[in-house]
């Protein structure tokens, strides 16, 4: 709960530092896998950070992604890079912010259909504009921008998640939303705002989604609304972050790296099958990983070692 | 009027066409023991609800300290110092005993978020007599044990005003008596306390007044000597012999 130990922090430098070489030895084919699975860790993290003590399961993903990856088509060419970065994460938590204000009372059923349907709208919207203001659909995108670039971008932005979330878990904040998960009603008995605390964690996930879609936009070089707001995107997320488990922090990110491998053996031989297996991992985790696989290896190692230091270890931290 | 420390006057709610709570006025003063007492569905629990801010009121209001607290919501009442318990336990489970207590603490008004927290939880649970299964999670808890917890977890906020509802209910005789002993020390350490109870006995013995409700309406106040005596009272409980 409350821990001032630097050891997950320093691991988290120390791993990040230690990927940062891997553009030196990779072939551009494995930078390009490299950088997928990034951009997933990214954002199934985000996602777990809201999501998974609130409980509320956002469709909303790629909402936030392809207003990113947007800002840069818009904005790109005209402002420096780090101000391109900013605008977007802005944009994207001013988006959250209202959002999240008219639909964090709402119960977590309406959520997932409200989140659902702002993915199609915000698509509708865009295709709109685009048609009848700009009057083409596509944008391309041309920015000096090389592929290591944009792995070493995403590994330093899914590093500061990482520390984020160690610090958050340590935080009130983090304590307030375990609370809130556990039963919103009794935590405002106790002085607790739910919807404040849920409103901060939905924008500060939301701007980190923005933030990637914005470094990944680049390597598209054109974007249209039906790219960036695919919301096949938000469903590879939720399942990710489930199939880790979210009950730890590296959960999602777990479930993310297994996830893109699966995706990426399984596309080399069968191209068409990629909706089916997206459908069948999430029966795999209804049916046999409810706590992901995190919660599972976990299960398994209590059971071979069954001893009390359990209780004692949860007073501390939960890492 | 320092002596008084709450105030409710003239709260109503209605669910649909069932008034549940019809106008209903009490003082509270400074360091008493309040019992709310009556037959089952007279509509204590929703007074509990509105003091806390757990439901809004339809008309009347409630002060604290000279503080309006009526049309606040519960997290802002919380903090202007009213704490409760709940008369189905409502507690986190897959946190430890400590945890919980600290969930009390944490929000209360100028809290830092500490270590010291954890180390002053012990002082909590030990008024409850739960300081040796600190480090357990709340779900391996016995009921009794629960509904210590969940004392503790209000006494962590300081609060001025104590709501407990039913925290007697379902103890066995030794139990009962640790738990009417818990509460007198609670108060004897300075905390304004209303109880709904059915317990007769924990009613005679720890409560300076009585507030008796029927059907929604406040139907006698005063002593318990003198309220459980008094001819309305013993009819509105024949009404419903259950619990008389
Ligand atoms: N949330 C609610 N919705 C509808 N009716 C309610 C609700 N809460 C309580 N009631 C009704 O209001 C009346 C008073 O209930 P309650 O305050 O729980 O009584 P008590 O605590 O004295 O047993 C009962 O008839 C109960 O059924
Ligand atoms: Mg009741």
């Amino acid at each position: 709960m409350i821990s001032r130990s630097p050891t997950p922090y320093v691991g988290i430098l120390a791993v990040a530092g230690t990927l940062a070489l891997l553009p030196l030895y990779a072939s551009s084919y494995q930078l390009a896998f490299a950088i997928g699975l990034l951009n997933f860790a990214v954002l199934a993290t985000a996602w777990g950070l809201f999501s998974g003590p609130t409980r509320y399961v956002s469709l909303a993903s790629v909402v936030f992604f392809g207003i990113g990856s947007y800002t840069v088509a818009i904005v790109g060419e005209v402002m420096p890079w780090p101000a391109v970065l900013l605008v977007a994460a802005l944009i994207g938590g001013a988006v959250a912010l209202v959002v999240g204000l008219a639909t964090l009372r709402l119960a977590g059923i309406y959520f997932v259909i409200f989140t659902f349907g702002l993915s199609e709208m915000v698509r509708q919207l865009v295709t709109w504009y685009e048609v009848n203001v700009t009057l083409s659909i596509g944008r391309y995108i041309f920015l000096d921008i090389t592929q290591t670039q944009i792995f070493w971008q995403l590994l330093a932005l899914l590093a500061i998640v990482m520390l984020g979330a160690v610090a958050l878990q340590r935080s009130r904040l983090g304590f307030a939303l375990r609370v809130i998960g556990g039963d919103e009603t009794m935590a405002r008995h106790f002085g607790l705002n739910p919807t404040f605390a849920k409103l901060a964690l939905f924008v500060a996930s939301s701007m980190i989604m923005a933030l990637a879609g914005a470094i990944m936009a680049p390597r598209w070089t054109y974007i249209d609304p039906a790219i960036a707001f695919n919301i096949t995107l938000s469903f590879q997320v939720v399942i990710m972050a489930l199939l880790g488990g979210m009950h730890r922090i590296y959960g999602p990110m777990l479930g993310a790296i297994l996830m893109t491998f699966l995706f990426e053996a399984l596309s080399n031989h069968f191209p068409q099958a990629f909706s089916l297996m997206l459908g069948l991992v999430f029966i795999v985790i209804v049916y046999l990983l409810p706590n992901g696989i995190v919660g599972r290896l976990e299960e398994g190692l209590a059971r071979t070692r069954r001893k009390p230091a359990t209780a004692s270890a949860k007073v501390g931290e939960r890492t | 009027m320092t002596n008084m420390i709450m105030r409710v006057e003239g709260a109503r709610k209605a669910f649909g066409g069932l008034v549940a709570v019809n106008d209903v006025s009490f003082d509270l003063a400074r360091g008493e023991i309040l019992g709310l007492i009556g037959p089952n569905g007279s509509g204590k629990t929703t007074t509990m609800n509105l003091i806390s801010g757990g439901l809004g009121m339809d008309r009347g209001r409630i002060e604290l300290d000279g503080e309006v607290i009526s049309g606040l919501p519960a997290n802002r009442v919380a903090r202007k110092g009213v704490a409760r318990t709940f008369q189905l336990l409502r507690l986190i489970e897959d946190m430890t005993v400590t945890e919980n207590v600290v969930v009390g603490m944490a929000f209360r008004p100028g809290q830092s978020w500490n270590a010291e927290m954890v180390a002053k939880s012990h002082d909590y649970l030990k008024i409850v007599g739960l300081e040796d299964k600190a480090g357990l999670d709340a779900a391996k808890l016995t009921y009794i044990d629960q509904k210590r917890l969940e004392l503790a977890r209000a006494l962590a906020m300081e609060p001025k005003v104590l709501l407990l509802d039913e925290w007697l209910a379902g103890l066995n005789s030794t139990e009962l008596l640790a738990g009417i002993e818990i509460i007198r020390e609670i108060s004897r350490l300075g905390t304004t306390i209303i109880m709904v109870e059915h317990v007769m006995s924990a009613i005679h013995s720890l409560c300076d007044r009585c507030v008796v409700m029927n059907a929604g309406a406040k139907i006698a106040e005063g002593t318990p000597g003198a309220v459980l005596t008094d001819p309305l009272v013993v009819e509105a409980y024949l009404g419903e012999p259950h619990h008389a």
